[in-house]
C-alpha cells in the first residue's frame, strides 16, 4: 500500500497528464458521437426503411477489432490522439443512435395524433412532444455511451495517443502492479465522475411532469 | 494467397471458431438479461442502492480486459466459463441502463389506472410496467448483444477460442487476410443476432401499441 | 408455471457454463501466445512429444499476455509454456528490478527462481535470443550513414522513435538505462502497440523502430538493424517451461523436450517466422518440415 502511494507521489505529474489526455479524448469522442447520432436517430424515425441499414452499419462498426480499426486509420490519420478519437467516436454511436430511434418510435401514437389534431407542425410535434417524452431514454443511451467510451479509451495508448491505457498496458507489460492499479483506478474514477454528471444532465433534461419522484 | 485458397485452407477452422464465438456470446447475452433486468427492477424500488449498483457496474466496465480475465481465472481457470463471465460483465450496462430508464419512463397515468384497478405491486410490474417498457428494454438488449459479440474476441486471451483467435493471429503478424477472416464472420453474427432480436422487438412493440390504442 | 420454466432455464444455462470449464486431465496441455514464433514452437513441442512417445498433447493458443500464461501454469490449466523469455520472466514472474546482463548468469537466476517460486522447470534454451534491436527505415540509414546505435547520437534529436510502451518503463534494459549507456535521447518517442508500429513505419510516421530480434517484419518492411555496439541489450534466450509434477508424471518428457535444445539459432527462428508471417505457411507445416529435416520426427 505504501509502495502504491509512493508510486503516485513520484509520478503525479505524469498521472495527471494521462488523466487529462484520457478525459479529453473520451469527451470529444462522446460529444461528437452525440451530435451525430441524435439527429441521425431522429431522421431515421422519419424514413421508412433506412433505419435497418444505418443501424446495421453502426452495429458492424462495433465489431471491428480496435487494433484492426486503428491499423486502417494510420494511412489516413497517422498516429496519436486523432485516430483514437475517431475510433472511439465510431464505437460510441450505437447506444445513442439505438436509444434515440427507439425512444422516439415508442412515444405513444395517441399523443402524436392528439398533437397533430391540435394543428402542430411536424417540427413542433418533435420538439414539444416526442423529444420531451423520449429524452430520458436518449440520455440513458448517452450515459451508456459515456461509460463505455471512458473504458474503451485505454485503446488510445496503443496508437501513441496517451491516456490511462499507457499505465494499464505498461503495467501489464513490465508486471508493475502499482502502475496497473493506478491506471485502472483512475479510469474507474473518471467513469464515476462522468456517471454523476450525466445523471444530473439526465434529470435536468427530463420534463418536470415526467420526472419520477424517486431520486435517480 | 487468393481468397479462394484461403477459404479452402481455413474455411473449416473459421466455421468452428464462429460456432464457439456464437456459443459464448449467446450464453453471455442470456445471462446478462437474466441478471440485468431483475437488477434494474430492484434498482427502481431502491433508489439509494441504485446509485451504488450503477457505480459498481460502471466500475467493472473500466477494469482492463486482461486484469478482469486474470481475476476470473482465479475461480474458473482457462476456457469458456471465464470468457463468458467477462462478457456478461461487459454487456450488463446497456441492459440495466435501458431497463431502468424504460421502467421510469412508463406513463404515470397507466400506473395510476393499474393501482385504481386494485393491482398489487407485482401485478403492476408484470402487467403494466414491464410490457410498456419492453421495447426500451429490448433496445438495451440489442446494444448488449452487439457489444457481447464484438467483445467476444477477448475469449482467445484465455484459450477459449472464438473468432478472436483468428483476429489476434492476424494482428500479431500484420496479416490483414486473417484479421478479415475473423472480423467478417463476427460482423455477420452481429447482423444475424440483431435481426433475431429485432423480430422479437417488433412483436413486442406491436402488442404494446395495440394495447395502447385500445385504452 | 411460467416461473418454473425460468428456473429450469437458468439452471440449464448455469450447468452448461460450469461444465464447459471442466476438461479431461489425461493429456498434457501446452499454452502459447498468438505470435507465429510461439505458435511454431508449440507445434514443434507437440510433434516431438507425440512423435516419440504415446503422450497426448493439446495446444491452448492465443493466450492474451504473459500474466495469463503465468496464471494458467499456476492453476494447472496448462502444464507447459511453449516459450518463455529469460528477460521477461526475471522482471514479471520473479519481480526483479535489477539482474545480471550476462546471459548465463541471468539464465541460472531465472531457472533457480522459477523452480523455487513456482515448482517449474526452466529448460535449456532453444538456441535463439529474442531481444530488442534498433532498426531504421532504409532511406534514413542511407541518408545518415547509420550502421550502429552510436551513429544515432548526432541525429537522434531529429528522429521519431516508435516503441512498445513496456520498454520505456523496463527497469534493467529500458529507456532510462539506455540514455545513460549511450548518452543520447530521441527527438520524439511514441509508445504504441508493436504491431501498429510497423504500420506506422511503413507509412513514414516514425523513423526508428525498437523491434524484436527474431521478427520477420524487419525484412518485410525493409528495416535496417543497427548494431548494439555497447552491448546494451542482453541476448537472453528462449526456453520451454514445464510444471515439475508433470515431469514426475511423464518422466520421458525431459528427454523429449531437450531434443529441441540449441537446435534453432536466431537466424533460423527469424527465417521460420518469415515463412509464417510473410510467405503465409501454416505453423504446423513449418514445424513438421523443420523437425523432419533435423531428423527429430519420422517422415
Amino acid at each position: 500500500m505504501s509502495e502504491f502511494i509512493q508510486f503516485i507521489q513520484e509520478r503525479h505529474e505524469q498521472i495527471l497528464l494521462l488523466i487529462w489526455e484520457h478525459s479529453y479524448i473520451s469527451f470529444i469522442a462522446v460529444m461528437a458521437g452525440f451530435l451525430v447520432s441524435v439527429p441521425l436517430g431522429i431522421i431515421l424515425t422519419r424514413t421508412e426503411k433506412m433505419n435497418r441499414y444505418v443501424i446495421g452499419f453502426v452495429n458492424i462498426l462495433q465489431t471491428i477489432p480496435s487494433l484492426a480499426l486503428l491499423g486502417l486509420m494510420i494511412p489516413l490519420l497517422g498516429i496519436g490522439a486523432v485516430p483514437a478519437i475517431v475510433a472511439l467516436f465510431l464505437y460510441s454511436l450505437l447506444p445513442m443512435l439505438r436509444n434515440t430511434f427507439t425512444g422516439i418510435m415508442e412515444v405513444d401514437p395517441a399523443l402524436k395524433e392528439a398533437a397533430k389534431g391540435m394543428g402542430m407542425t411536424s417540427f413542433q410535434i418533435l420538439w414539444k412532444v416526442e423529444l420531451p417524452l423520449a429524452i430520458s431514454i436518449i440520455m440513458g443511451g448517452f450515459r451508456t455511451a459515456t461509460i463505455y467510451t471512458i473504458s474503451w479509451a485505454t485503446l488510445a495508448a496503443v496508437i501513441g495517443g496517451g491516456g490511462l491505457g499507457y499505465l494499464v498496458f505498461t503495467g501489464l507489460g513490465v508486471a508493475n502492479d502499482n502502475m496497473l492499479l493506478t491506471g485502472a483506478l483512475a479510469t474507474a474514477m473518471l467513469a464515476t465522475i462522468a456517471d454523476f454528471i450525466t445523471r444530473k444532465i439526465q434529470n435536468v433534461c427530463t420534463p418536470k411532469g415526467l420526472r419520477s419522484n424517486r431520486a435517480n | 494467397m487468393n481468397a479462394f485458397e484461403f477459404i479452402s485452407r481455413y474455411g473449416g477452422q473459421i466455421l468452428e471458431l464462429t460456432g464457439e464465438h456464437l456459443y459464448m456470446s449467446a450464453i453471455a447475452i442470456l445471462l446478462a438479461i437474466v441478471i440485468g433486468v431483475p437488477l434494474a427492477v430492484f434498482m427502481t424500488r431502491n433508489p439509494k442502492i441504485a446509485v451504488t449498483i450503477q457505480t459498481i457496474i460502471n466500475t467493472v466496465q473500466t477494469i482492463p480486459t486482461i486484469s478482469l480475465l486474470l481475476i476470473i481465472m482465479i475461480f474458473l481457470g482457462l476456457g469458456y466459463s471465464t470468457a463468458i463471465v467477462a462478457l456478461v460483465l461487459y454487456s450488463l450496462l446497456p441492459i440495466v441502463q435501458n431497463t431502468y430508464a424504460g421502467l421510469e419512463n412508463v406513463d404515470k397515468s397507466m400506473i395510476e389506472a393499474g393501482t385504481g384497478m386494485g393491482m398489487t405491486r407485482l401485478q403492476l410490474l408484470t402487467y403494466v410496467k414491464l410490457p410498456l417498457a419492453l421495447p426500451i428494454i429490448l433496445a438495451g438488449v440489442r446494444i448488449a448483444a452487439v457489444v457481447a459479440v464484438g467483445s467476444a474476441t477477448i475469449a482467445t486471451f484465455v484459450g477459449a477460442g472464438g473468432l478472436g483467435e483468428m483476429i489476434m493471429r492476424g494482428i500479431s503478424t500484420t496479416d490483414d487476410q486473417k484479421i478479415l477472416a475473423g472480423a467478417i464472420p463476427a460482423a455477420v453474427l452481429v447482423v444475424v443476432v440483431d435481426m433475431l432480436i429485432g423480430k422479437i422487438e417488433k412483436r413486442a412493440s406491436y402488442r404494446v401499441n395495440t394495447a395502447r390504442t385500445n385504452k | 408455471m411460467k416461473k418454473r420454466w425460468i428456473y429450469t432455464f437458468v439452471t440449464a444455462v448455469l450447468t452448461v457454463v460450469l461444465l464447459a470449464g471442466c476438461g479431461s486431465s489425461n493429456v498434457v496441455k501446452i499454452g502459447h501466445q498468438p505470435t507465429s514464433e510461439q505458435t511454431i514452437m508449440a507445434q514443434m513441442l507437440k510433434q516431438v512429444i507425440e512423435g516419440n512417445s504415446d503422450i497426448k498433447v493439446d495446444l491452448v493458443g492465443g493466450l492474451g499476455a504473459t500474466p495469463v500464461v503465468l496464471k494458467a501454469m499456476e492453476n494447472n490449466d496448462i502444464q507447459i509454456s511453449a516459450i518463455r523469455y529469460v528477460g521477461t520472466d526475471l522482471t514479471s514472474s520473479l519481480g526483479l528490478k535489477e539482474f545480471s546482463k550476462d546471459p548465463q548468469e541471468a539464465f541460472d537466476l531465472v531457472k533457480k527462481g522459477v523452480a523455487e517460486k513456482f515448482d517449474q522447470e526452466w529448460f535449456p534454451s532453444y538456441g535463439f535470443d529474442n531481444t530488442y534491436v534498433f532498426t531504421v527505415r532504409k532511406e534514413i540509414a542511407d541518408k545518415y550513414q547509420l550502421k550502429k546505435i552510436s551513429d544515432l547520437a548526432k541525429v537522434a534529436r531529429e528522429l521519431h522513435l516508435g516503441t512498445d510502451a513496456s520498454w520505456l518503463e523496463r527497469p534493467n534494459d529500458g529507456y532510462e538505462a539506455f540514455k545513460q549507456e549511450y548518452g543520447f535521447d530521441f527527438g520524439k518517442k511514441t509508445p504504441m502497440d508493436i504491431g501498429l508500429v510497423y504500420k506506422a513505419v511503413a507509412n513514414g510516421e516514425v523513423d526508428i523502430v525498437l523491434a524484436y530480434s527474431t521478427d520477420s517484419r524487419l525484412k518485410e518492411f525493409n528495416l535496417v538493424t543497427l548494431e548494439d555496439d555497447k552491448h546494451f541489450f542482453p541476448p537472453y534466450g528462449a526456453s520451454a517451461v514445464v510444471r515439475n509434477d508433470t515431469l514426475k508424471q511423464y518422466p520421458q518428457l525431459t528427454e523429449l523436450i531437450n531434443k529441441l535444445s540449441n537446435k534453432i539459432d536466431t537466424p533460423t527462428m527469424t527465417a521460420l517466422n518469415y515463412q509464417a508471417d510473410v510467405e503465409k505457411h501454416d505453423p504446423e507445416e513449418i514445424a513438421r518440415t523443420f523437425l523432419q529435416e533435423q531428423g527429430l520426427i519420422q517422415k
